[in-house]
């Protein structure tokens, strides 16, 4: 099962979007602040619409408590407007071998005081800064919490509601049963904890031959190293020195590659989001980068990533060739009104825009 | 395809596309003034779709440009060689239509006329313009400026080529060649022949060209 189309109304910045046509690889380019990151949370949201994640997301942003109070982040949500209508997504799932599809709608709405039915605290400058009380909100009555409805069109319906307890946020209500493909996410800024990472690789490396056909991944990404270690509680890298290092010590480039091969091979999900992808890759591995995607993809995980690198999008075209059915690229604009738009390019389009000299980021 | 240069920009409101390299530097030569445009043409710039076959897939590119609504005006120059046999004209001219109807442009029902029914103004030209016939060269072997030469080109050609083997195209083509090597610059290409004194550009076979663009640039707002 894929996801093969999603529409996003008013997430963010955007406020109607419809990306059809969705492949096993799925390239966003576009401009500084059209939208790119938006939608690759937006596609996240639709393989697991759970009010927890869309809590997750947003510190992605970099909205980590208790810099910022937890009311902070609900309000990136709804890009600090509560009186337009709720954020939406619309998206259909694909089966790979008949094409039978299911369509879901969710939509996240705002909760105030009055509709999560809990008293009302006014409190002091000082408490503001410290965070919420309990059922507490602001001398503007701004919104504490949220609530998430999930329909299909055949007859699921699914109620959330995320509000504020004593030690931060409780999520209550149906846990329902709808299709859910999973995301691993990878964001731009920050790398997932060794703990996490560990947490998949241990399970994983029990099988042997996985261990080895991970090694030879992560080898043709990677070519320095020669081995790959969980000992203790730490990842160690065998580069052919004298001594094991630890992960963290290779470098945030080595860190972050390794971590969207984790992501890609070990990771549960059905569907691997990489922010800016190419971030941290040496560009005479990028062919075999994108070969290993491939053959990832081929075991019927589906990617979805950003980029503004141009040597990035040449090398998916000399990896895949023009007449592949296996990725397409959508570049996100957004106009002077701030709308936002969606361009796609098959490889046989993108191929023909580089021929005549185009740029399509 | 790969790239090997930056990329192209639509950055003026003119968009003209012409017929490959040579025919792209040809009419660039006449429109600029060392590297700045001349100024009755800085709104104009011009794209090479590299051939007929590729028509469909430029104009497919250009309209999913980021900044495709930029151009107001948009025209097309190419050659009558690909469409050979009777009633050639007539069939380069359908073909133009239908490609661009094809990729929701609207297309004038004849050669130089231009179609404001959409946002952008659209016209085409086929070359050379008075003929049923031919290419590029054979417009450029009508302002040969030495009648001599041109004799003389013709006459080396009947003699390697008594047979006529070679299409008349490829013919105009190598004659025109012939007389850019008379020149005493070796390797000059067509483009760069345009300051060689070699052909009148004044004659209406080739002044019809950039005409052609001044009818688009005196569309604009």
């Amino acid at each position: 099962m894929y996801l093969s189309r999603l529409h996003i109304t008013n997430y963010r910045g955007i406020s109607n979007l419809q990306i059809d046509d969705l492949r096993p690889i799925n390239i966003f380019v576009g401009r500084n602040g059209a939208g790119k990151t938006s939608v690759l949370e937006a596609l996240s949201l639709a393989t697991r619409p759970d009010l927890d994640k869309h809590f997750k997301l947003a510190r992605f942003r970099g909205l980590q408590y208790p810099q910022y109070r937890e009311a902070d982040i609900l309000e990136t949500i709804f890009n600090f407007n509560y009186s337009k209508p709720p954020v939406r997504f619309d998206y259909e799932y694909k089966q790979y071998d008949d094409e039978a599809s299911k369509e879901y709608t969710v939509e996240l709405h705002p909760l105030n005081v009055a509709d999560a039915n809990t008293r009302q605290i006014r409190f002091s400058d000082d408490e503001y800064t410290n965070g919420f009380k309990d059922g507490a909100v602001d001398e503007d009555d701004n919104v504490i919490g949220l609530a998430l409805n999930i329909t299909s069109k055949d007859g699921v319906k699914i109620e959330q509601k995320m509000l504020p307890t004593k030690d931060g946020y409780e999520v209550s209500g149906d846990e329902g049963q709808i299709d859910q493909l999973g995301s691993f996410f990878v964001e731009a800024r920050r790398s997932m904890s060794i703990d996490e990472t560990m947490e998949m690789l241990k399970e994983k490396f029990r099988n042997i031959q996985w261990q080895q056909r991970f090694l030879i991944q992560v080898q043709s990404i990677l070519p320095n190293v020669q081995g790959v270690h969980l000992l203790g509680n730490g990842i160690y890298i065998d580069i052919g020195a004298e001594q094991l290092l630890p992960l963290p010590m290779m470098g945030d480039g080595f860190n972050r590659i390794f971590l969207v091969i984790v992501g890609m091979m070990a990771s549960s999900s059905a569907t691997v989001m990489v922010d800016e992808i190419d971030s941290g890759l040496h560009h005479s591995v990028m062919d075999e980068f994108w070969s290993t995607v491939g053959r990832i993809v081929d075991q019927g995980k589906q990617i979805f990533c950003t980029t503004h690198n141009e040597e990035m999008l040449d090398s998916l075209l000399d990896a895949f060739g023009p007449e592949s059915d296996l990725f397409k690229i959508y570049r996100i604009d957004r106009d002077e009104n701030s709308e936002t738009s969606c361009v796609e390019y098959s490889p046989r389009q993108f191929d023909n825009a580089l021929g005549f000299g185009f740029d399509v980021r | 395809m790969s790239r090997d240069k930056r990329p192209l920009v639509i950055d003026k409101p003119v968009a003209i596309l012409v017929e490959g390299i040579d025919w792209f530097h040809f009419l660039r030569e006449q429109i600029t003034d060392g590297p700045k445009m001349k100024p009755e043409f800085e709104n104009v710039r011009l794209y090479d779709f590299k051939g007929v076959k590729q028509l469909g897939s430029f104009l497919e590119t250009l309209r999913k440009h980021r900044d495709f609504e930029h151009i107001q005006a948009l025209g097309i120059m190419r050659d009558i060689e690909a469409e050979t046999g009777k009633n050639s004209r007539r069939n380069v001219i359908a073909t133009v239509r239908s490609v661009l109807n094809g990729y929701d442009f609207s297309a004038p029902k004849k050669p130089q006329e231009i179609d404001t029914s959409q946002s952008i103004a659209i016209s085409y030209l086929l070359i050379p313009h008075d003929a049923d016939m031919g290419c590029l060269e054979h417009a450029i072997l009508n302002a040969v400026r030495d009648q001599d030469v041109l004799n003389c080109a013709q006459d080396f050609y009947d003699c390697i080529d008594p047979d006529k083997i070679r299409n008349d195209n490829a013919r105009a083509k190598m004659i025109v060649r012939s007389i850019i090597a008379t020149t005493h610059k070796d390797g000059y290409t067509l483009g760069q022949s345009v300051h060689a004194n070699l052909w009148d550009l004044e004659h209406e076979s080739v002044r019809v060209m950039l005409d052609f663009i001044r009818s688009l640039v005196s569309f604009l707002d």
